[in-house]
C-alpha cells in the first residue's frame, strides 16, 4: 500500500478515538441516559468491561492475521462471495453513520446558526470536505485529526471541570435507575456507543508496523471510554432534569451553561468550531474506509473515483426529505441495533477462519466444532440475552 | 435591554403583554429633550398568544431587530407567575441568543411598570440596575442570584422546586421583596427578604449578612453581627411511618459589628452568651424557614427528595415513597454553631 496510506501508532489511536468524540458531539450520551437514567454511571461501568473483553478477543483474533482486515478474513474464510456479502453490509453501516453524522449536525448547526438556510446547502460543506480530505489522502486526515482531536478533548475535559465544583453523589442517584434489568439485561444495548470497535476491523491494514494493532485498540477504547464516562456525568451534575425533558443537543446545553466569571460565558460558539473540525474528520476517515471496501469489492486501485461515488450518494441521500424524528429513529434505533449485528458479524468471521485454519491442520473435528460452539456463545452471550429477554 | 411580560387583561384569546425595554440611540436620546431626568430608554409593548409571536410584532414595528443576547433580566408578573411561566421559559430557551445568566425577577406590580420605573431610575446602564438588586446578595443576604438557566432547570427538575427574586415598584424605584416560591413552574408564594439568609444559609451560599439579636447581657440592647457560613451546612433525611425526619447542621460564623454600650469582648463568658442566642436566632430563623416551605407552600426547593434518592437503589422505590405527599409533614431538626472570630476594632465598648 501508498505510504500515504500508512499512518503512525499515534495517528490511529487518534482517528480511531475521534467517532466517540463525534458520537458525543452527536448526543451518544442522551441514548444511554434515556436507557439507564441514573444507573448510566453503572451500566457504562459495565458495558465498559465487557466492551474491553471484545477489543481483547478482536487482538487475540487478529494475531494469526497480520496486516489483514475483517473483509480479508472474510473472503479468506467464505470465498469472494462471502467477502462481498460482508463489504456491502459494512459499506451501508458506514455510509448510514456518514449520513447521519452529516444530516444530524448540519440540522444542529441550522437550529443554532443558520435558521434560514437550507440543510443542503450546510451538507455541500461536509461533502466538500470529505472529498478534498480523501483526493489528498489518509495521512493527512490522521495529521489534521491530531491537532483537531486534543483540542477537543480539552474542551469535553473543560465542560467537566466547569461542572465539578456542583458535584454532589445525589445526581448520580438512584444508583441502579429502573432497576438491575435496566442496568445489566437492557442496558447491554448501549454497546453500541462502543462503535469504534467496528472502526479497529479495518485499522490493521492501515498501520505502518502491524504489531502496534493491540497498543492502538486498548488505549482508543479506554479513552473513549473514560470520555463518554466523563460527558455523562458532566451531564448528570448539570441537569437534574436530564430525563426528564429531551434536549436537541446536550452537550451544547453543557457548553451554554459554563460561565467562568463574568468575562468568560457563551463557550458554545467557540464549542461549535471544534466541533465542525471534529465531523469533517470524522466523515473524511469513514469515506476512506468506505473508498477502501469499494476497492476491495472492484478490485480497483483508484481511490478517489469511489470518493466521487461517496459524496454523489450522499448528496443524493441528503436531498430526501427527512425530518427530526426520522433523524432520531436511525441515529437512536437502527444505527444501535446495526451496531449490535456488526459486533456479530465480526464473530462469524473470525470463527469461520479459524475453523478452516484448524480444518487444515486437520485437528478432531469433534474438538474443533465444540470449540467454535463455545467461542460464538460467548461473543454473542450479551446480543443473544437482550434478543431472548 | 430588558423583558417583561405580563398577563393580557384585555383579552383571554391573547394571554401576554409583552413589554420591552430598550436602550435609545444616543442621538435620538439626545435630540428628545434637554432634560437630565429624560429617559435613555424607550418601553415598547405588544399583547400576544405567545412570547415569539410577541417578539414577531415587535420586529415588525420597531427600526431594529431584538437580539435577546442583550438581554439582562426578564421580569414576570405575579400574575402570570401564578399561572405558571414553564411554556415562556421553554419559548425563551429555544432562542440560542438568549444569556444563560439573564436575571429573572417576580414583580408583584405589572413587569411593564418595573421597566418604567427602572427606564426613570437615572441609571444609565438598565444592567447594572438589576445586578444591583441581584448580586447585593453577596453583601447583604436579603437577595438570591436567579439566572435564566437556574430556573429553566429547577422548573424542569422532577425532585425538586424553585425560588425568583420577588420585587415590588414603589414611590421611585423597585425594591427587593425577598423570594418567590416555585412549585413546578407556578409561583405558590412569596417570602420576606430576611428569609432570603436562611435560604443563602441552607444552600451554602451565604457570603455575608447582618443580623440583629438582642443583647444577652443587657435587655434593651441589641447586637449587630456580620455572619458568614464557615463550612458547608450537613443535611441527613430519614423516612419513618411516612414522615420525613431531617436533620440540618448549620457551620456560621460572625463578627460582633456593634453591640451599644457596656460590652466587655474579652471576656469569653460574654462572647459564649452571643454566641448562644445567635445560634437560636439562626435556628428558629432557618427551621421558620424550612416549615413555611414544607407546611404551607409544599415546595421542595432545597431538593431533599433528590438527597434521599441517595438511600434509594432504583427509581421505584423512591417513587413509592411518594415524597410530595408526605413533604408537608417533615419534621426539622436544625443544629447550628456560630463561632463569634471577630469583634473587629474594639475590645471593650
Amino acid at each position: 500500500m501508498n505510504n500515504n496510506y500508512k499512518i503512525g501508532k499515534v495517528e490511529a489511536i487518534f482517528a480511531i478515538s475521534i467517532v466517540m468524540v463525534n458520537r458525543i458531539i452527536l448526543n451518544l450520551p442522551y441514548s444511554i441516559l434515556e436507557n439507564t437514567g441514573t444507573g448510566s454511571v453503572l451500566n457504562l461501568i459495565y458495558i465498559g468491561i465487557i466492551g474491553l473483553a471484545l477489543v481483547l478477543i478482536i487482538n487475540k483474533l487478529f494475531k494469526a492475521f497480520p496486516s489483514s482486515d475483517i473483509i480479508d478474513l472474510a473472503e479468506f474464510s467464505g470465498g469472494n462471495i462471502f467477502k462481498i456479502i460482508i463489504s456491502i453490509f459494512f459499506i451501508c453501516l458506514l455510509f448510514l453513520t456518514l449520513f447521519s453524522t452529516v444530516i444530524d449536525f448540519t440540522n444542529l448547526l441550522k437550529v443554532i446558526y443558520f435558521h434560514r438556510s437550507p440543510v443542503i446547502f450546510l451538507v455541500l460543506f461536509f461533502i466538500l470536505a470529505l472529498l478534498i480530505s480523501n483526493i489528498i489522502g489518509l495521512r493527512s486526515i490522521a495529521k489534521t485529526i491530531s491537532i483537531v482531536l486534543p483540542i477537543t478533548v480539552i474542551s469535553i475535559l473543560f465542560s467537566f471541570g466547569a461542572v465539578f465544583d456542583t458535584i454532589s453523589i445525589d445526581s448520580f442517584t438512584p444508583i441502579l435507575g429502573d432497576g438491575y434489568k435496566s442496568v445489566f439485561v437492557n442496558g447491554l444495548t448501549n454497546l453500541f456507543s462502543f462503535s469504534i470497535i467496528v472502526f479497529f476491523f479495518f485499522f490493521k491494514p492501515l498501520l505502518k508496523n502491524s504489531f502496534d494493532f493491540p497498543k492502538v485498540t486498548i488505549i482508543s477504547f479506554v479513552i473513549s471510554w473514560i470520555l463518554l464516562l466523563l460527558t455523562i456525568l458532566s451531564l448528570l451534575i448539570a441537569f437534574p432534569a436530564i430525563y426528564a425533558s429531551s434536549n436537541l443537543n446536550f452537550l451544547y446545553s453543557l457548553a451554554r451553561k459554563i460561565e467562568l466569571g463574568n468575562f468568560l460565558q457563551r463557550l458554545d460558539a467557540l464549542f461549535i468550531i471544534l466541533w465542525i473540525l471534529c465531523v469533517f474528520s470524522y466523515v473524511s476517515i469513514i469515506t476512506f474506509i468506505i473508498t477502501t471496501l469499494f476497492k476491495k469489492i472492484t478490485l480497483s486501485t483508484e481511490r478517489n473515483m469511489f470518493a466521487y461515488l461517496v459524496a454523489i450518494i450522499l448528496l443524493g441521500l441528503s436531498l430526501l426529505p427527512i425530518n427530526i424524528a426520522q433523524i432520531k429513529f436511525i441515529q437512536g434505533t437502527i444505527y444501535k441495533y446495526i451496531i449490535l449485528s456488526a459486533f456479530a458479524l465480526r464473530n462469524t468471521c473470525f470463527n469461520s477462519c479459524e475453523l478452516k485454519i484448524q480444518i487444515y491442520s486437520k485437528k478432531s473435528e469433534e474438538t474443533n466444532d465444540k470449540k467454535t460452539f463455545y467461542r460464538i456463545y460467548f461473543n454473542l452471550f450479551p446480543i443473544y440475552t437482550y434478543w431472548l429477554l | 435591554m430588558a423583558l417583561g411580560i405580563d398577563v393580557n387583561e384585555n383579552s383571554p384569546d391573547i394571554p401576554y403583554h409583552i413589554s420591552i425595554q430598550i436602550a435609545k440611540n444616543k442621538s435620538s436620546s439626545e435630540s428628545g429633550g434637554g432634560s437630565s431626568q429624560s429617559s435613555a430608554y424607550s418601553i415598547y409593548s405588544v399583547d400576544a398568544e405567545s412570547l415569539n409571536s410577541g417578539i414577531s410584532i415587535l420586529n415588525n414595528y420597531l427600526d431594529k431587530k431584538i437580539n435577546l443576547s442583550h438581554c439582562s433580566a426578564i421580569i414576570f408578573s405575579e400574575k402570570l407567575a401564578r399561572q405558571g411561566i414553564g411554556d415562556v421559559l421553554k419559548a425563551l430557551s429555544n432562542d440560542h441568543e438568549i444569556r444563560p445568566n439573564s436575571y429573572i425577577l417576580i414583580s408583584s406590580n405589572r413587569a411593564e411598570d418595573v421597566l418604567d420605573k427602572v427606564s426613570n431610575s437615572g441609571e444609565e446602564f438598565s444592567s447594572r440596575f438589576y445586578e444591583y438588586i441581584i448580586n447585593s446578595f453577596d453583601y447583604t443576604g436579603y437577595s438570591v442570584e436567579t439566572t435564566f438557566n437556574k430556573i429553566l432547570s429547577e422548573t424542569n427538575d422532577t425532585l425538586g422546586d424553585t425560588i425568583a427574586i420577588y420585587t415590588s415598584v414603589n414611590k421611585d424605584s423597585i425594591q427587593n421583596e425577598g423570594l418567590a416560591i416555585f412549585k413546578d413552574d407556578r409561583m405558590v408564594g412569596h417570602t420576606s427578604a430576611i428569609d432570603s439568609i436562611a435560604y443563602l444559609l441552607l444552600v451554602d451560599k451565604l457570603e455575608e449578612s447582618n443580623i440583629t439579636i438582642t443583647n444577652p447581657l443587657e435587655e434593651n440592647s441589641k447586637i449587630d453581627l456580620e455572619v458568614g457560613i464557615v463550612k458547608d451546612c450537613h443535611k441527613d433525611i430519614e423516612i419513618i411511618n411516612n414522615t420525613p425526619y431531617i436533620d440540618i447542621e448549620i457551620y456560621a460564623s460572625a463578627h460582633i459589628a456593634s453591640s451599644g454600650e457596656n460590652f466587655d469582648y474579652t471576656s469569653s463568658d460574654n462572647i459564649h452568651k452571643v454566641e448562644e442566642i445567635s445560634e437560636k436566632y439562626i435556628k428558629n430563623l432557618t427551621t421558620d424557614f424550612l416549615y413555611k416551605m414544607s407546611k404551607e407552600y409544599e415546595a421542595d426547593i432545597f431538593n431533599f427528595e433528590n438527597l434521599y434518592s441517595i438511600k434509594c437503589l432504583t427509581n421505584k422505590e423512591l417513587e413509592d415513597i411518594h415524597f410530595d405527599k408526605i413533604y408537608k409533614d417533615t419534621v426539622f431538626n436544625v443544629d447550628v454553631d456560630v463561632s463569634i472570630s471577630s469583634t473587629h476594632l474594639f475590645e471593650k465598648e
